[in-house]
């Protein structure tokens, strides 16, 4: 149903969505949309937005199919903007020579000038607004992981000190894939198949492993509260924070503003010790957050 | 090849017998048209460039896009499931301009740009938009902002969108001239590169085989033959990359 908060995110303001629950906002992109359909059906001049239905029937075959492809294979992935980019593409255009060729088959020249002066200028100036309060957002603190809070972030910070020798262990491996490209990184082990949600037969296994390495002092799990704030935020295919400190048996070594560090207290004595007042404040802004909660890790259809 | 197809004689005779409604709005493309294509695309650009100030937005597959868009090998790219083509070009663009960031970025502030004309010629010349609605239409869709997002990053998106319009574009030039096997070839061949930019593009056969069946709705030879024609086209570069990666293990 995420697709259908995206959808209407394209074509209403904030405000208006937030005091609207799941029916409500269905019940508003179906009348919108059925309603432009019908009003482009009904048209008196047959030839007027001629070819436009091609964009509507491609915008709702790619529909059916995002939403297919995660009802029934991908479940993890979210129908956010960058899935249903296609049927915006489509969607958007169709929808604004429908309306048009609509008004203009059924008033006079002087109505259908002042309908669409006022629509251009409503529809306009929302989207226009947020559009450019994005593009001015991006341009000042950067996109995905490239946000300006992942540059200062403590934990970050603290995985560099850390021996080459420590294998890594985290929820946001792409996050040190792309900060710390020089060393290995790994997924948390996964306990569900990320298809088909059945129980991964290894992950006790891989839990056992990651608990004895632990123990070792050869490897440290990294959580980023940027990727997953809460244990509610993480996949279902990814154990949770408290998932990991039961299965793996392991303990907080380090609690970041933005992060956590764990492991077994009795191998990594000297990470306790570390002083907190060397790390820099952290301003905490949501790296990626803002950005249709994509988490960007998934496989997309 | 597709510039070629655009400017062959047909197209222009056709010019000629646009539909009386549109007067002014016929298939020749207006003093408006000359002014809000160029401004379109320019402001598309900028803005594009302008949101990437900070460097090309990374997300978590872009670590792998850019690792193999800067080591180009056909084995690396093989291997994984990501499509291939968006590093391909991109690592194509970055040896050219040796500089893989500044290389992203202009790649994707391109891609918006070709995406933008790709959405006026659509609206203006095959759906039957005058060149004011088309205009403003495409502003509305372009400069919102899901679009802005998909340009933001070092992703796929923007390759799969430009195809996207190419290949909409060809299938409703052939829908007008449903005889003209060039388009169909065409629409075939930019949903091929579609569907190795993204595998979504998968939707955009399913889509574009009705829409050629339908098209040919009471012939069905032409139907059959034209159907299949176009799935062979669209699916060859997949069928490649998969075999490539069946044989290579």
């Amino acid at each position: 149903m995420q697709g259908v908060s995206t959808i209407i995110e394209w074509a209403v303001p904030y405000r208006l969505i937030a005091g609207l629950d799941l029916a409500g906002r269905i019940v508003v992109v179906l009348i919108g949309l059925g309603g432009i359909a019908w009003a482009f059906a009904m048209r008196r001049d047959r030839s007027a937005g001629r070819g436009a239905g091609l964009l509507a029937c491609f915008a709702l075959l790619y529909l059916l199919y995002a939403w297919a492809t995660v009802a029934f294979a991908a479940f993890s992935v979210p129908l956010d903007n960058r899935i249903l980019g296609p049927a915006a593409l489509t969607l958007i255009p169709f929808c604004s020579v429908a309306l048009s060729a609509s008004l203009r088959s059924r008033t006079s020249p002087r109505t259908y000038f002042l309908w669409a002066m006022v629509l251009t200028l409503a529809f306009g100036s929302f989207t226009g607004l947020r559009a450019w309060s994005y593009a001015a957002r991006v341009h000042r603190e950067g996109s995905g992981l490239r946000h300006v809070s992942w540059g200062k972030s403590p934990t970050l910070q603290f995985v560099r000190g850390l021996p080459e020798s420590v294998r890594l262990v985290s929820d946001g491996a792409d996050v040190l894939d792309v900060y710390l490209p020089e060393r290995k990184t790994e997924w948390l082990p996964y306990k569900r198949n990320m298809q088909t949600v059945r129980p991964m037969h290894l992950y006790e296994t891989h839990m056992k492993e990651l608990h004895n390495d632990a123990a070792q002092g050869k490897a440290l799990v990294v959580l980023f509260k940027g990727k997953h704030a809460s244990d509610e935020d993480f996949p279902h295919y990814l154990p949770n924070t408290r998932e990991i400190l039961s299965d793996a048996n392991l303990e907080v070594l380090q609690e970041m503003p933005d992060g956590l560090i764990l492991g077994v207290r009795a191998a990594w004595p000297h990470l306790l010790a570390a002083p907190r007042k060397e790390r820099k404040p952290y301003e905490h802004t949501e790296p990626g957050g803002d950005r249709s909660g994509s988490l960007g890790t998934q496989p997309r259809p | 090849m597709f510039l070629w197809v655009l400017s062959t004689s047909r197209w222009r005779a056709r010019s000629t017998h646009s539909p009386a409604f549109l007067g002014q709005n016929g298939m020749r493309p207006t003093s408006v048209d000359r002014i809000a294509a160029p401004v379109l695309v320019a402001l598309s650009f900028a803005i594009c460039w302008f949101m990437m100030a900070r460097g090309i937005g990374l997300m978590g597959d872009s670590a792998w896009y850019l690792a193999a868009a800067q080591r180009l090998d056909s084995s690396h790219l093989i291997h994984e499931y990501h499509a291939p083509l968006y590093p391909i070009l991109l690592g194509w663009l970055a040896r050219g301009l040796d500089s893989l960031g500044l290389a992203a970025r202009m790649y994707n502030a391109v891609a918006f740009s070709l995406t933008t004309l790709a959405l006026f010629g659509l609206l203006r010349w095959n759906c039957s938009a005058g060149p004011l609605e088309a205009s403003i239409a495409t502003a509305f869709t372009v400069f919102s902002q899901p679009l802005l997002a998909n340009h933001a990053d070092a992703a796929s998106e923007s390759t799969f969108f430009v195809f996207l319009m190419f290949t909409l574009i060809s299938l409703s030039r052939y829908r007008l001239e449903p005889r003209s096997l060039s388009w169909l070839c065409l629409a075939g061949a930019f949903t091929a590169l579609a569907c190795v930019a993204r595998y979504a593009g998968l939707a955009v056969i399913g889509f574009c085989g009705l829409a050629i069946l339908w098209q040919n709705r009471r012939c069905v030879g032409p139907a059959i033959l034209h159907t299949s024609l176009y799935a062979i086209l669209s699916l060859s570069l997949v069928v490649v990359v998969a075999a490539h990666r069946r044989m290579a293990g």
